[in-house]
């Protein structure tokens, strides 16, 4: 395991054998001469040592804490090894965004990848989205389904969706000969509600006799302003949209709940 | 005629920030956010809290101190960092007191101050035996301060809500790190980003946490409509209570236009002698690149807004105290009319008003904060009408609530997910989908591990912990230090990952393990089984 340079500086005080120090040296690749003390190759360390320790952390605190007006200089932040591409799973998953968009990303096992190669040029890549409010989907009893167009490698898609506190489930294929033949099939999804409940009913308990009843509900008793979300130009940030009909994808960073920023 | 209108004020402050330790180094440009938050927010408080009471004020607030910020009081090596830091700083207060002499008397008089009060914060710092545990935990014992947890490391849970080992973990880990830094059951939760959706109540109800906060619109947007609004605590059908974000209270504060902490006579964020001093003189008190930083200490007023950073006029204590004045007396007024409007509306039942905030706004963000909150419960004391409550005074009081499933939502902008997933950060969960699956598949083959086994996993569950904080997300969607924020996710991926394929194989390596150890030691206690469902 490689250590930091500042771990090894601190490792170089602990009285380490020479034979542990000539071997650290070689590592770093810092020559040595076979007559060296054990003092002298610690010293030479030591400066080698401090030579790296300034780089890294050179590398390691490129990035400025808080936006400031100061204009400073961005510098370059050190390469990341990579994340996989692909953990080679077949997968389809459906997070919600908001009332009304929902976002969806695939993987594929090698298997599936090779028969969808096979299939490309010849058939139709699409994702089909279904409104499958309390149903249980079989395939065909959606209330609702909805189908675009896709790059398998694109790895996911934005949908924006008709209904706030509605179920969906989506499923990614192919047509051929004109019938869809789904590949993978997603989990279910609600979005997030954006009405007050229509329901007639109050449930109260009482808790010291952990007692239920209900009343009549007439609503809330002072009607809340809601707060609206627009802007005063058309928001074409994010996502295109293609059909009209607004949605609440506007990327204003002002949080309500945060002084602006993290801290 | 005098009214006896009555209700409740229940202030919450949200301390969190993420687990930023790097032992690795011997100064790390983000630990910073620690030591100004401590510095500028966490002090200051404890110091409002001993000054009110000391002077017999019987305030009473609720604060959620995160499992990663109980994690970095209790640091060691971040302990020393930040008295090194404060050296430092006063160091540098004292050259500018020197430098100040021949400038402005106003600024000189301000270096005063700074090179008085930070000796101040230290002293307290030292005070509490270096760890602020001990100064919060002292306010609990009196009773003024109810301190309440969140799940564990501020992971998003409606995102995450497909994966029940996730949540369950998260929230049976807040309980046990509350537990052991602060010796006692929390009674609260404070879901991070105030993110709830409906079934995490099942958990909490599970891990016996009382209450939990959901914003205006997820008590609006409820299954049932609730009759009083956000004005009153209710119940979910899992037993748990609910407080909700009252609109009015956060907008008087907040708000970029009315809200106090754009008052002119406040302290200007933006201006500080790390930008505003020549490079040669203030190279010792940046960061060792060189690259310019806020060192804390500032000497300029908002003047205006929309006026140019260099045109700002120099701040003045004296003015920014009678600003505090006059706004902590309003919003006192304020809440006394909006009780006596509601109390009248509701027929008398008493109205809740629940305002909560992120601590760091008070102090961090809004230097006169921490004063703000002081004398706000000054001027309460002396008022009837306005009772300042913690949600478990509340929940002892009444016996009567409204039961329904509150609306997913959080404190975000637009009050849904968006900030926590979009474009800028979407690529972030099929490798925490992967890192859950991997973990559920180990949990369940190591039944009887080895000890060098049990360490690797519970390696594995702390860099799956860390990973999915929802800061990462945060930041790239503000796009500030997103280059960060990256870098800490792809760590914790590949850390995960590489533990994982070295603990399949039967390959642990010692070396590696305890290095991770040392550099990711978050919750050293923690035990793999809770990923168990």
């Amino acid at each position: 395991m490689r250590k930091s340079p500042y771990e090894l500086l601190k490792w170089l005080d602990s009285k380490p054998r020479i034979q542990e120090v000539r071997t650290l040296a070689k590592k770093l690749g810092v020559r040595l001469k076979r007559t060296m003390k054990k003092r002298d190759i610690i010293k030479k360390l030591r400066t080698a040592l401090k030579e790296r320790l300034k780089v890294e952390q050179a590398r390691s605190s490129a990035t400025s804490v808080l936006e400031n007006s100061g204009g400073n200089a961005v510098r370059e932040y050190p390469k990341q090894p990579r994340l996989p591409e692909s953990y080679n799973k077949d997968k389809l998953v459906l997070l919600p965004v908001n009332p009304n968009w929902i976002y969806a990303y695939w993987d594929f096992s090698r298997k599936t990848r090779e028969s969808v190669q096979k299939k490309a040029g010849n058939v139709r890549f699409v994702i089909r989205l279904h409104d499958v409010t309390y149903v249980i989907f079989n395939g065909f009893n959606a209330h609702r389904s909805f189908e675009a167009d896709v790059d398998l490698d694109w790895g996911n898609y934005y949908f924006q969706v008709p209904n706030s506190n509605a179920d969906y489930l989506c499923q990614l294929g192919y047509i051929e000969n004109g019938r869809f033949v789904p590949l993978l099939a997603s989990n279910v999804v609600r979005t997030p509600p954006i009405s007050p409940s229509d329901k007639k009913e109050e449930i109260w308990i009482k808790i010291s006799k952990g007692k239920r009843y209900s009343k009549t509900s007439e609503g809330m008793v002072e009607k809340p302003v809601e707060r609206a979300v627009g802007s005063s130009q058309w928001p074409n940030v994010g996502p295109v949209v293609e059909a009209s009909g607004g949605g609440a994808f506007i990327w204003r960073m002002v949080r309500e709940g945060r002084s602006g920023g993290t801290l | 005629m005098k009214s006896r209108s009555k209700g409740h004020l229940v202030l919450v402050l949200h301390a969190h920030l993420p687990y930023v330790r790097h032992p690795e180094f011997e100064e790390f440009m983000e630990e910073r956010w620690f030591f100004e938050a401590v510095t500028e927010t966490y002090i200051p408080l404890i110091m409002v809290f001993e000054r009110l009471q000391k002077d017999g004020i019987d305030f009473k607030l609720t604060m959620s101190l995160t499992p990663p910020l109980l994690e970095m009081f209790a640091s060691p090596d971040l302990q020393k960092k930040y008295e090194r830091h404060m050296e430092k700083l006063i160091e540098l207060a004292d050259r500018e007191v020197k430098r100040t002499r021949e400038e402005n008397p106003r600024v000189h008089e301000l270096a005063l101050y700074y090179s008085r009060h930070f000796r101040e914060i230290l002293d307290t710092y030292r005070r509490y035996g270096k760890s602020l545990t001990n100064g919060f935990l002292k306010f609990q014992e009196s009773g003024n301060l109810e301190i309440i947890t969140c799940n564990a490391t501020h992971a998003f849970l409606p995102l995450l809500s497909r994966h029940k080992s996730v949540v369950k973990s998260q929230i049976e880990v807040s309980v046990q790190s509350h537990e052991n830094r602060l010796k006692k059951r929390p009674k609260g939760i404070w879901l991070a980003e105030c993110g709830y959706y409906p079934g995490v109540d099942k958990f909490l109800s599970h891990f016996r946490l009382e209450y939990f906060f959901v914003d205006s619109h997820g008590l609006w947007y409820a299954d049932h409509q609730p009759r009083y609004g956000v004005y009153r605590p209710v119940v979910t059908p899992e037993g748990v209570f609910v407080f909700a974000r009252d609109p009015e209270s956060s907008e008087e504060v907040w708000s970029a236009q009315v809200g106090y902490p754009g008052d002119s006579r406040y302290r200007e964020f933006y201006r500080d002698v790390g930008f505003d001093r020549e490079l040669e003189y203030i190279r010792p008190y940046i960061d060792r690149s060189g690259e310019r930083i806020n060192t804390g200490i500032k000497y300029h007023r908002i003047t205006s807004k929309g006026i140019d950073l260099s045109k700002k006029d120099y701040y003045a204590l004296a003015d920014a105290i009678a600003a505090v004045k006059e706004h902590a007396a309003d919003f006192a007024r304020k809440k006394e009319r909006q009780i006596d409007r509601l109390y009248k509306l509701f027929d008398g039942v008493e109205p809740v008003i629940v305002a909560p905030f992120d601590a760091e706004l008070f102090g961090h963000w809004w230097y006169e904060g921490p004063l703000f909150l002081e004398e706000l419960f000054r001027v309460l004391s002396q008022r009837t009408s306005v009772i300042p409550s913690t949600p478990s005074e509340i929940l002892a009081t009444y016996d009567e609530y409204q039961m329904l499933t509150p609306a997913a939502s959080t404190w975000g902008a637009n009050g849904y997910f968006e900030v926590w997933l979009n474009g800028s950060n979407d690529w972030v969960y099929r490798h925490y989908d992967e890192m859950v699956e991997r973990m559920e598949e180990v949990v369940q083959l190591f039944h009887t591990p080895t000890p060098l086994e049990e360490r690797c996993l519970n390696q594995m569950l702390r860099e799956l912990f860390l990973a999915i904080s929802s800061d990462w997300a945060f930041i790239m969607t503000t796009g500030t230090t997103v280059e960060y924020a990256k870098s800490r996710v792809i760590t914790h991926v590949l850390r995960f990952h590489q533990l994982y394929g070295q603990l399949k194989s039967g390959r642990i390596d010692p070396d590696y393990l305890k290095e991770l150890e040392w550099q990711d030691a978050i919750f050293p206690w923690l035990d793999f089984r809770t990923f168990k469902v």
